[in-house]
């Protein structure tokens, strides 16, 4: 009698075996008050030692988009979108939400590796953890974002509420990226090394900063292929619903939710095969 | 070693403290022979009085199979001490690479009831085994079988230090498994066990290391659990403390199925063990009575 036919015979289950993806979704829901419990905790820990404490999740966005906005504002001369300091604000503040999922996501099972070491639950936790942490990061952001729109001159309007759901299909689409980055910095430690250079590159070219159509005119084909670039989507998207003088096609909705759902269940699936893999010394 | 001493002691003392009585020092009747051949083992020398719960030969039900367990880790080292990797190049692929093949085809099985001390010397695979029992590292080959998962004791991992023992109980309960409502009413009994109640608001960062590891270790041990991995972690606070924790280990034990004690201290795996486990770089070398096998351990560190 070999030992597994001994362990089935008297119903022991194989220790640390992947459950199937709907009881590993069960479990890991299960686990939802640690995931937020973490979260909070993390940015907590993470101001307490400022003076300035939580101020500087908005203060930090802030400076940013005023470098950005200055040094860009100069050099686009007279091809500086319409409107342009609250164009700057909306592009910046929600282009952090995903640069910062995507880096952070990436270390969330290779930086907690006591963690992982030490406890079992569904790994899955660690990375969701990591973008909720970001989204309460950034509603106090969305709070001042909207500020300084009205400071600098736009009426609000009900279409401002159409951020909300931009913001939860942003918040899938994130988590998404940061379960698929999270599972190959396990394989592959050095791409914590390149993934600052990847989001430098997105941050330059994803529309935060210029008008798409104002710089492209002379290419129309580049144009053509920025409808495909859902980071782009979600920047028209937000300006559209909040500034006056800004549209995008309708279709935008469409395409950033199949991007958001199709990324977020291929990161789930992606991230749940290697599940055993996790708890490995490298 | 007037650390261990004095730990002794406190065992010594303890099971005088109440409770059912005291864990049997010395077992008889059970002595399987060193070796892999674990899943086969007659199951009919039921250890006497192993624990209250014991009720014949027919009852001993395994729980634990761990079978031809291998585990490996890959470690970038500094490719110096890896002989030939020392001559490669910088950027050739294997550079550095070594494979620690930390445990080496060990079988046993573990029944129901039974406090099982494992022993061995420092880098000997104790802590990797038990790390693949609960399921944390994955074996390189063979597989280990349970009844439900088993854990490990302890939860200092999922602690923040710069954050109050107040809300590393909610955060550490939490973590553990607990639903929020049930760390509520844990939360006084694990602060007043960890005797922290003055101090409960205060980042954890600024408790001296015995009241964080009382903290971490009331925590932990507000759990109760079947099958339970203790991986050293008697020895932790003041005396009074180890007393303390000592018998509330006791506690976990006797209400848990079965207890894994992996310890350096002959003195408490004797105490609290009715089996012993060897394991000498990375292979069971015996498995038995805990007399027999503390005595040849000893006899081999001489």
């Amino acid at each position: 009698m070999t030992a597994a036919d001994f362990a089935a015979r008297n119903h022991l289950k194989r220790v640390g075996a992947r459950p199937a993806l709907p009881s590993y979704l069960k479990q890991a829901w299960a686990r939802r008050d640690f995931v937020f419990e973490l979260a909070k905790s993390r940015i907590q820990a993470s101001n307490n030692s400022n003076r300035l404490g939580m101020l500087w999740v908005v203060i930090k966005p802030t400076l940013n988009a005023l470098m950005y906005g200055a040094i860009f504002g100069i050099l686009q001369g007279a091809n500086k979108p319409e409107d342009f300091p609250v164009f700057v604000v909306i592009g910046v503040f929600l282009f952090e939400f995903f640069s910062t999922s995507m880096t952070q996501g990436a270390k969330s099972i290779t930086g907690n590796a006591a963690l992982v070491q030490s406890l079992s639950f569904p790994r899955i936790s660690l990375p969701v953890s990591t973008v909720v942490q970001n989204l309460l990061q950034l509603a106090p952001m969305l709070g001042v974002m909207f500020v300084y729109c009205l400071v600098l001159g736009t009426a609000p309007q009900w279409s401002w509420l159409l951020v909300l759901p931009l913001v939860a299909l942003f918040t899938l689409f994130n988590t998404g990226v940061a379960l698929i980055c999270a599972r190959l910095t396990v394989h592959l430690r050095d791409i914590t090394q390149i993934l600052p250079l990847v989001t430098r590159v997105l941050f330059y070219t994803s529309g935060v900063l210029f008008s798409v159509e104002k710089i492209f005119t002379a290419y129309p084909a580049l144009v053509a292929v920025y409808d495909f670039h859902p980071l782009y989507q979600v920047l028209s998207i937000a300006r559209g619903c909040i500034m006056e003088g800004h549209s995008f096609p309708a279709a935008y909705w469409l395409f950033f939710s199949i991007w958001s759902v199709v990324l977020f269940v291929a990161g789930v699936v992606f991230f749940w095969v290697a599940e055993e893999r996790y708890g490995r010394g490298n | 070693m007037a650390e261990v001493t004095n730990f002794d002691d406190m065992l010594r003392r303890e099971p005088g403290r109440g409770g059912d009585g005291p864990a049997p020092r010395h077992m008889s009747g059970q002595a399987p022979g060193a070796g892999g051949d674990a899943p086969d083992r007659p199951a009919d020398s039921a250890p006497a009085g192993s624990a209250p719960a014991q009720s014949g030969p027919s009852a001993r039900r395994p729980v634990v199979v761990v079978d031809d367990l291998h585990v490996k880790y890959k470690v970038y080292s500094s490719g110096k001490a890896a002989g030939a990797a020392a001559n490669r190049k910088l950027f050739t692929r294997t550079r550095g690479l070594r494979e620690v093949h930390a445990v080496r085809g060990v079988s046993f099985t573990a029944y129901e009831n039974e406090s099982i001390g494992i022993i061995g010397s420092n880098g000997s695979g104790k802590s990797t085994l038990m790390r693949t029992i609960v399921g944390l590292t994955p074996p390189a080959s063979g597989a280990v079988y349970a009844s439900s998962r088993p854990n490990l004791l302890g939860v200092g991992a999922a602690l923040i230090p710069d954050l109050s023992g107040d809300k590393n109980i909610t955060l550490g309960g939490l973590a553990l498994g607990y639903t929020r409502k049930e760390v509520e009413a844990l939360r006084e009994e694990i602060v007043s066990f960890a005797e922290l109640e003055d101090f409960i608001d205060l980042p954890m960062k600024t408790y001296s290391s015995g009241m964080s590891a009382r903290l971490k270790f009331a925590i932990a041990a507000s759990k109760q659990h079947e099958i339970l991995i203790v991986d050293e972690a008697l020895a932790v606070g003041d005396a009074r403390f180890r007393q303390r924790s000592e018998a509330r280990i006791r506690e976990i034990r006797e209400n848990a199925g079965t207890v894994f004690l992996v310890s350096h201290s002959m003195k408490s795996i004797l105490d609290t063990c009715n089996r012993v486990i060897w394991i000498n770089k990375g292979v069971l070398e015996m498995d038995g009575d805990p007399a027999t096998v503390v005595r040849a351990y000893k006899e081999s560190k001489k």
